[in-house]
């Protein structure tokens, strides 16, 4: 499997958070799986996101009281865990967002007059 | 704000850890159950999708140990559960853990019984308001002949040889002192008397203090009040604090005893306060009973102190808020030669040079004479410690290698070195807290008993060899406790750090492929096991080989001829009230010499042994015009028959005292050498005529206390009509002396003098004065065997390892035809070669350090071959014995068994 390795996108510090809270800020209640599913779709590349790296980052979020965990069912009547995002948590989002934008704007610049 | 709700969160998730734990696995199954739906929808059968769910989701352990990092401190959690698997391993085995604290409760124990005495010696500073602006004044001078009065015995001698400043002043010279200072808020005085006064409670101590002592030093009584300066008038009421000891021994701690009296030499005096149980004075060497003022001194020392004795006061001053030292020396010496000034001594004198040490932690006396025996002791019990924390690093080594196999296990399904050696190092440092906590509860156990160990440090004897206690408060404080803890952790970390490290150091493919029979068969390995062997022996041999020397040295000091001969002497000091002395001590003598089994009595001013004689001026004429200061002793006729020194020349004083004086032998050595002594003639004062005495005879030298040069003296008949303060009387009995003393008693009694201090025995006396080496060496002798005990456990533990780990190859020799002696001279070889290391270093290292402790020795030299001698033999010997059992088990191992073992 090293192949896959060298494939997968290594998530910057900090990012993965950000990735959480913008799912669940357009979809809605998601588990863990759903937020897995979701990133792994919307990414629009073969990276499957590490369950080791998603769980603390779930709870990383849930201490901050950026997002809430609820019990709830599936539609396949499965229990689950469903976290949505708190008010907290969409104002973080847009900081979050906008520290990013800059961040990733600078980076852009860098790259340019470098080449 | 986030920041602190994270923090509670996680230790809220710390403390409710099963919840938390049991809605993340919750969490997660569902997860799994999701992602198996998925699998199934696309067609797998249950089983099949249960597993790819979980190849899907990915290594499952790790997101919970991740899960539970982020939610909660994981080093907490870790740091608990290392220390839950230390105490299940530790429950496992019983036996190897007991020991272990136990060991390490005697050496940690040990370690802070003395460091709480060097503690009150060196650390604690007066219970007083601001000590640290107190200052003790002393003074130096090459000539001291305006001192008048002082004492200049040998131990003097002594003491200013060695650069010590004389603390002592007259209370005149006092007086102007105080009144002049500026840059002191006030001096003080006191005096602490030598001798204890008999009262209804038994002997107590007095100490003399001005009106303003406990305003100056800053306490404050416990109940009543302290003395002030009303107390402290000539026509002072008779009034005394009393210390907490005293009120608790004497007066059963009585909440009335402000209404009570203590009858002093026919003086009542009211008790008006009870200072504190810490309030030990300024000096803390001396016990102090009684304190009464300064005005009522002709109360209770037979000849009162003269306002021009030198030796009536120490001044202790309490300095002004910013005043520098250097300004109030100055002052206070300008005041002090000017007194000398006043009253300038018939003699050649150098005007003497102040000295102020702080004396926030109490003047020195108890520091100087403790000093020295305290470092041999901290050596020793520090010694005790390292040989502990070698001993059980080599048996956490050799559980060690038993535990390869579980070691190897954790290592090989992930766990990380670093979490191995930290799991380890929690064994060891839950058994050093154990062992603390087993130490700390001793400590505070013994303390009544550590005050007593500094008493027998101080070498303070009363008059009548009574060991006179140091008035500090040893109880451990958090100084102490703070050393406990610190001494703890760091002995855990020295014992367990290296076994620790070792175990988790193994080669895992190899301890793994392991077996019996793929193990080699050669010499064994274990070189740091054998090194800890060797160290634990090298340090034992360092303890024991000191413990040799001291006794023997102490067994050479009793073998010194004294002189005199204290078997069947039974002595009797006592204080001459105001009337007539010299009949009522000879009608005493001729009444002791009536008691049954009394051979003979007599009478002097001083026991013989009493190193306090005054220096007299004499003039010697045969010796030159220049007067010479000798101790002088005034005695009874047969005093030297009682006492049992030889005449060597020359008669005993008759009945009559005439103008005879008898000299001793160091007398004729150093005055009239080369002449015959009989018929010259000493002049008493100076030479320019006044009295002279012949010298009618000639005695033999004898020995004050041990290790003191030989003094001349002379002895005078007692005085016809001067009333001496003191006087001792000898009796010496036909058989024991104790069956006399009762009757010694009544009779004293019935003749109506003052016992100062109590009956003695003269031969329990002379072994007083040697109590402090007699202590020392019982000590240094029981850590010695102390260490050798912990020794000889180290090897058998080591041993019985080595026979346990090799018994497959022990069986296959045997199964070979091994020779079961054979065998056992194998394994007992195994510890002779480290046993024999340790020996020889800690010879060299002995030889090394008895250097700075020679001169405490006496008649022996460190390099004496006979004690090393006795303690290699002592050492081979324990190490045998503790090689024997493993040494038979291995010669009984049954081949069979062994081979099948695995």
């Amino acid at each position: 499997m090293p192949g896959e390795a060298k494939d997968r996108v290594e998530l910057l510090q900090g990012t993965l958070d950000l990735i959480v809270l913008r799912a669940l800020a357009t979809m809605g209640p998601l588990h863990a799986y759903g937020i897995a599913a979701r990133v792994e779709q919307a990414s629009d590349h073969p990276f499957t996101l590490n369950q080791g790296t998603l769980y603390p980052a779930l709870v990383r979020l849930e201490q901050k009281g950026w997002i809430k965990g609820k019990w709830g069912t599936t539609e396949n009547n499965r229990e689950a865990k469903y976290y949505s995002i708190t008010k907290a948590g969409r104002v973080a989002l847009g900081k979050e967002t906008e520290r990013w934008r800059r961040l990733v704007g600078l980076v852009e610049k860098l790259l340019l007059r470098e080449s | 704000m986030w920041r602190g709700n994270q923090f509670f969160l996680k230790l809220r998730n710390f403390f409710r850890r099963d919840r938390a734990e049991r809605e993340m696995t919750r969490e997660m199954e569902s997860h799994l159950e999701l992602i198996a739906d998925d699998f199934r929808r696309r067609g797998m059968t249950p089983e099949e999708a249960q597993a790819a769910a979980r190849r899907a989701f990915g290594n499952i352990e790790l997101a919970r140990e991740s899960h539970r990092e982020a939610r909660s401190f994981s080093w907490l959690e870790e740091l608990q559960r290392d220390c839950a698997y230390a105490v299940r391993t530790l429950r496992k085995s019983p036996g190897f853990t007991l020991a272990a604290i136990l060991i390490l409760g005697v050496g940690i124990g040990a370690n802070t019984a003395v460091f709480s005495q060097v503690n009150a010696v060196f650390f604690k500073t007066l219970p007083v308001h601001h000590p640290h602006d107190l200052r003790t004044l002393s003074w130096t001078s090459p000539e001291r002949a305006f001192a008048r009065g002082m004492f200049q015995g040998p131990s003097w001698q002594a003491r200013l040889a060695a650069g010590e400043t004389i603390p002592t002043f007259s209370y005149s010279v006092y007086l102007r002192m105080r009144d002049g200072v500026t840059r002191f808020s006030d001096l003080a005085c006191f005096a602490s008397l030598p001798a204890g006064a008999m009262t209804a409670a038994g002997p107590v101590f007095i100490e003399l203090v001005s009106g303003n002592y406990f305003q100056t030093i800053g306490a404050a009584a416990l109940i009543g009040r302290t003395i002030n300066i009303d107390d402290d008038r000539p026509d002072g009421p008779p009034v005394a604090v009393i210390s907490y000891g005293l009120w608790r021994r004497a007066f059963a701690s009585d909440p009335d005893i402000l209404d009570r009296t203590i009858r002093i030499r026919e003086t009542p005096f009211a008790i008006i306060g009870v200072m504190p149980q810490e309030f030990g004075g300024l000096n803390p060497a001396v016990q102090r009973d009684v304190m009464l003022p300064y005005a009522n001194r002709r109360l209770v020392t037979p000849a009162g102190l003269d306002r021009n004795f030198w030796g009536g006061c120490q001044i202790v001053g309490r300095l002004q808020t910013g005043a520098p030292d250097e300004q109030a020396r100055a002052e206070a010496e300008a005041l002090l030669r000017s007194a000398i000034l006043d009253d300038p001594p018939n003699q050649p004198y150098e005007m003497p040079k102040l000295h102020l040490a702080d004396a926030a932690w109490g003047s020195d006396d108890l520091r100087r004479t403790t000093s020295s025996p305290l470092a041999v002791l901290m050596a020793a019990v520090s010694i005790i410690l390292l040989i502990t924390c070698a001993n059980l690093a080599a048996l956490l080594l050799a559980r060690g290698r038993a535990r390869q196999k579980e070691i190897a296990t954790r290592l090989a399904i992930g766990a990380a070195r670093s979490r191995i050696v930290r799991q380890l190092l929690a064994e060891s440092l839950l058994l050093a807290i154990m062992g603390g906590f087993l130490a700390v509860g001793l400590a505070y156990g013994l303390s009544p008993l550590l005050t007593g160990v500094l008493g027998q440090l101080s070498q303070n004897l009363t008059l009548s060899g009574q060991p006179r206690p140091p008035g500090v408060y040893v109880t451990p404080d958090f100084r102490v406790l703070a050393f406990s803890v610190g001494l703890t952790l760091l002995t855990g970390l020295m014992f367990g750090l290296l076994p620790a490290l070792r175990a988790a150091r193994i080669d895992l493919l190899s301890i793994m492929k392991q077996t019996p029979a793929a193990s080699p068969l050669g010499r064994f390995r274990f070189r740091s096991g054998k090194t800890l062997i060797s160290v634990q022996v090298a340090l034992s041999v360092l303890l024991l080989m000191a413990a040799g020397l001291f006794a023997r040295t102490l067994v050479n000091l009793m073998a010194v001829p004294v002189g005199y001969n204290p078997q069947q002497l039974v002595l009797i000091p006592v204080a001459n009230g105001a009337r007539s002395p010299r009949q009522v001590i000879e009608d005493t003598m001729t009444r002791l010499e009536g008691i049954p089994g009394v051979i003979s009595a007599s009478a002097s001013e001083f026991p013989l042994f009493n190193n306090a004689e005054p220096k007299r001026p004499v003039c010697i004429p045969a010796f030159g015009a220049d007067v010479q200061r000798v101790d002088w002793a005034y005695v009874f006729p047969r005093f030297f028959e009682v006492w049992g020194v030889p005449l060597l020349l020359g008669k005993d004083f008759n009945q009559s005292p005439a103008a005879a004086v008898i000299v001793n032998e160091t007398f004729v050595k150093r005055f009239l050498a080369g002449k015959s002594p009989l018929g010259q003639t000493v002049g008493i004062g100076d030479c320019t005529g006044g009295r002279q005495a012949s010298i009618i005879g000639v005695t033999s030298d004898h020995v004050d206390r041990q290790r003191a040069a030989q003094t001349p003296i002379v002895y005078a008949p007692y005085p016809l009509g001067g009333a001496l303060p003191t006087t001792t009387f000898a009796v010496r009995t036909a058989s024991d002396p104790h069956s006399v003393v009762p009757a010694v008693r009544r009779l004293i009694v019935e003749a109506g003098v003052t016992v100062e201090g109590d009956v003695t025995i003269g031969a329990e006396y002379w072994a007083r004065t040697m109590r402090r080496e007699r202590f020392l060496t019982g000590l240094l002798v029981f850590f010695g065997f102390l260490a050798l005990l912990i020794c000889c456990l180290g090897i058998y533990g080591l041993l019985a390892y080595v026979v346990n780990s090799r018994t497959f190859e022990i069986g296959v020799r045997i199964a070979l035809g091994a020779e079961r002696k054979h065998v056992a001279s194998l394994v007992v070889r195994e510890t002779l070669a480290p046993v024999a290391a340790g020996i020889a270093s800690g010879m060299v290292a002995t030889l090394t350090l008895l250097r700075y402790v020679e001169s405490i020795l006496f008649g022996i030299s460190p390099h004496d071959p006979w004690t090393a001698a006795g303690t290699a033999a002592a050492f081979l010997s324990v190490a045998g014995l503790a090689a024997f059992l493993p040494a038979s088990h291995a010669s009984r191992i049954d081949p069979m068994r062994s081979l099948r073992h695995e």
